[in-house]
């Protein structure tokens, strides 16, 4: 498996509010994050599904399944060398390989739940503007 | 929560996870002072909680036979486990001073 480099970013789709769910919280900086339920992975699954920013922009993650930020729809973002220690991420084939060619996980040998919430503290919600306007290859320094 | 919520594949809610949920959260109310939770479900669709306040912070993630793990963080200390009945332990981490 091919490790995605520490300076490339990486995202991650957020489903809409539900009521009494939560699936973002403020951070004290004032940003966004996602909560540490939005990324557990299912039951067998080896690692975290995202894309790679290189590849894919955060509108073309949304486009993949037919859904906008104007949907409720988030996208989470982290630089590769902010993903805590214990993580690693690796470019992997989404399924069919065509649905994301920027496709990667997040994955540990044992992704336990502090490194989950650790994952989660790191990650930043990007803004609805920033989504409509970050485009594939952009360093994300604007955040 | 319709299956694939999260277009990851995510299952919908357990409804045993969210019976349980509904013992621990009882549980809580049973208890002063303990602040309102973040709640969501989780892609294999058990029902998680979160608290995150700027001194420490526990996630709890129910399994549909009644377990829920934990993980607490406050300043160096770092615990990890599961806890189950009355739900003691954490109790006990959510009413720390």
């Amino acid at each position: 498996m091919e490790p995605v480099s520490g300076d490339e970013y990486i995202l991650r789709r957020i489903p809409p509010p539900r009521p009494s769910m939560d699936f973002i919280t403020q951070r004290t900086d004032g940003l966004w994050r996602a909560t540490s339920a939005a990324l557990h992975r299912r039951e067998g699954e080896i690692g975290l599904s995202c894309s790679r920013l290189a590849v894919t922009s955060p509108k073309q993650l949304l486009a993949q399944i037919n859904a906008s930020v104007h949907d409720g729809w988030e996208v989470c973002i982290w630089k590769v060398s902010d993903i805590p220690e214990g993580l690693s991420v690796v470019i992997t084939p989404s399924s069919p390989p065509e649905l994301d060619p920027g496709h990667c996980e997040i994955r540990s040998q044992n992704f336990t739940d502090r490194l989950r919430f650790k994952l989660s503290k790191a990650s930043i919600v990007l803004t609805h503007a920033q989504v409509e306007s970050m485009r594939v290859g952009d360093s994300a320094d604007v955040i | 929560m319709p299956d694939n919520w999260d277009s990851y594949g995510g299952l919908p809610t357990n409804s045993l996870s969210a019976v349980h949920s509904s013992i621990f959260l009882e549980q809580l109310a049973k208890t002063v002072s303990v602040l309102q939770p973040m709640i969501a479900v989780n892609a294999k669709g058990n029902v998680c909680f979160e608290w995150d306040t700027s001194v420490w912070l526990m996630t709890v993630e129910v399994t549909p036979r009644g377990v829920a793990k934990f993980y607490y963080e406050c300043r160096e200390e770092e615990v990890e486990g599961s806890d189950s009945g009355a739900y003691s332990t954490i109790i006990q981490y959510l009413t720390r001073q």
